[in-house]
């Protein structure tokens, strides 16, 4: 496909004929190219509403506990996760802890997520650097997420004493003690490494989260008296699943403003290109209720621009619906 | 929560401001335009370099991911055009702020204080106003929290927020629109739009209901006096009046 200019833009010789290959046009004039090509449809063939398909492997690494590859378009993720074991005696968590399990999570700091993006995805980010504000500002994102979120309970990461044989053998105790302590945590370790980013890095990133926590099989410990430390039972038929309470579904869009045509289009999980086009964006992250089916809001994000209001943020929760129907069934293993 | 404000504290810098609302404080100033690093020059407009600090240590990744956002939203209002291959240089340093995580060294994990936002915002833009730079448009940047009940609290205190069910940041600009969101927790998308219609009140006040316009003045009407009780000190000089 050839783009041909007008002749008043291409010269007085009309002999002379002046056609650019659409990629060259794009990265000449990048505005004016996604321009012509909105508000239907986009350079993608997407339309702005379609969000690019989802693919997604698990347990591609053999050494961490669980694992995940997702892709979405250009933009690939993979992310390890790796339990340690965090002793309760070295915690200063206080005895009156008031928060409830999400709050405990990260206070004891038994989830740590990292990301990273030096790793040559992008032009944009040299490979070998210091994570960059993009990085952090993500990482922000994820922590914060997966604390609002409560996505893992506090109860799958304790390691227990198991205190019934203590109890049969002291019979004059009078009050009824707990039969089991908690004595070391499972802390764990989630990096995310981005192999190839071309827009949407949070979505991407949290999805593959996601599915590396579903993924995660901890062995079964228990806390040794004698010894003073945790025993994981090495078979792996004993590994246990970790159970991942919700699945929450992030959406970003980004705004494409033109004020020459007044041409405001919101376009859903924009690529790189576009990104770079758009000063508007944001995100949104939410969930359904499995019972009820109600929507659920767990992040709502937007700068730059004054496009989108509330109209316009109640079609991007209904697109966001739709891809929590994929996500949902790719987790799932459908 | 009320806030106070105290405009050019700092004398040599190009604007700078004192905002302060309950336990938390924020000194921020502005310099440009300055000479840019070449590595951070921009052909066709102003780099606008946004530095946050925190009241104690050093700045982490949340005070990253709110450069990034304050960043975003004074690209809408600075006339960065005006001043191509130069820096446009915001300080923002936290004075004040009731977030005892950060101090015990524990930053990482902490929430991610998003009750600081506004302050920040606010005190950038008032900065801003001070300074000579060129602007397209004014905002005003607040905070509401929804309760576990259902109940829209605005310019909610600390403890309030810490038993909020969900917290919202909002920035609207003169005209009335919405350049910042930032919400987080969890909450329905009809509660969401009633917190953003709280914070509209907020920050340009009621339009409609103008019955007592003297119990809640909105936060643009409050920064446009200041401004103009500025503008007229420094200008009296010229009217050889005194102020």
């Amino acid at each position: 496909m050839t783009i041909q200019l007008s002749s008043s833009e291409s010269g007085t010789s009309p002999s002379l004929s002046l056609s650019l290959p659409p990629s060259t046009y794009a990265k000449l004039l990048p505005l004016s190219f996604l321009a012509a090509h909105l508000p239907e449809t986009r350079p993608s063939g997407r339309s702005p509403s379609e969000f690019r398909q989802t693919t997604l492997h698990t347990g591609s690494l053999t050494h961490a506990h669980g694992s995940a590859v997702v892709r979405i378009g250009d933009t690939a993720v993979v992310c390890g996760v790796r339990g340690e074991i965090l002793r309760a005696s070295d915690t200063n968590i206080p005895d009156d802890f008031s928060g409830d399990d999400s709050e405990r999570i990260s206070t004891l700091g038994l989830l740590i997520p990292n990301v990273e993006l030096s790793t040559g995805c992008n032009p944009a980010f040299l490979p070998g650097n210091a994570p960059g504000s993009t990085a952090q500002g993500l990482l922000q994102r994820l922590i914060t997420l997966l604390k609002v979120g409560s996505v893992v309970g506090f109860e799958e990461l304790c390691i227990y004493e198991d205190r019934s044989e203590l109890i049969a053998s002291d019979d004059k105790m009078q009050d009824e003690p707990e039969k089991r302590e908690v004595r070391a945590y499972f802390t764990l370790y989630i990096d995310i490494l981005f192999l190839s980013l071309s827009g949407s890095a949070f979505d991407t990133a949290w999805m593959a989260l996601l599915a590396a926590l579903k993924d995660t099989k901890l062995p079964t410990a228990r806390w040794d008296r004698d010894s003073e430390g945790a025993l994981c039972d090495p078979r792996p038929e004993n590994y246990k699943k970790l159970r991942v309470q919700r699945f929450p579904v992030a959406l970003s869009w980004a705004v494409f403003s033109e004020t020459k045509s007044k041409l405001n289009v919101v376009l859903v999980d924009a690529d790189d290109f576009e990104e770079s086009c758009c000063d508007e964006g944001g995100l949104i992250v939410m969930d359904i209720d499995q019972t009820t089916g109600q929507e659920l809001l767990l992040r709502v994000e937007k700068y730059g621009g004054g496009v989108v209001a509330i109209a316009e943020m109640k079609t991007i929760l209904s697109i966001a619906s739709k891809r929590w129907k994929e996500w949902d069934a790719l987790l799932k293993g459908r | 929560m009320a806030h106070s404000v105290e405009l050019d504290v700092l004398p040599d810098a190009d604007g700078s401001c004192r905002f302060s609302m309950g336990a938390i404080s924020v000194l921020a100033s502005i310099n440009g335009p300055l000479e840019v690093q070449r590595r951070d020059e921009l052909p066709e407009e102003a780099t606008i370099d946004v530095a946050v600090r925190p009241s104690a240590g050093l700045a982490g990744i949340r005070e990253r991911f709110f450069e990034g956002l304050i960043h975003k939203t004074l690209k809408q209002v600075i006339k960065t055009k005006q001043f191509p291959r130069t820096l446009i240089q915001i300080t923002l340093q936290i004075t004040a702020s009731p977030d005892i995580d950060a101090i015990a060294g524990r930053p990482h994990q902490a929430a991610s204080l998003l009750y600081l936002l506004p302050s920040l915002l606010n005190a950038a833009m008032l900065a801003l106003l001070c300074s000579s730079i060129a602007l397209s448009n004014t905002f005003a940047s607040t905070v509401i929290i929804l309760m576990p009940n259902g109940e829209i609290i605005s310019a909610p205190s600390i403890q309030q927020i810490q038993t909020a069910k969900s917290i919202h940041v909002l920035a609207y600009t003169l005209p009335g629109d919405l350049i910042l969101v930032e919400s987080e927790g969890s909450f329905d998308i009809h509660s969401w739009e009633g917190c953003l219609i709280t914070g509209k009140d907020q920050c340009l006040g009621n339009l409609s209901d103008n019955s007592n316009p003297a119990s809640a003045k909105a936060l643009h009407t409050q920064f446009r006096e200041l401004i103009e009780a500025r503008t007229m000190h420094s200008e009296s000089w010229r009217q050889n009046i005194d102020v």
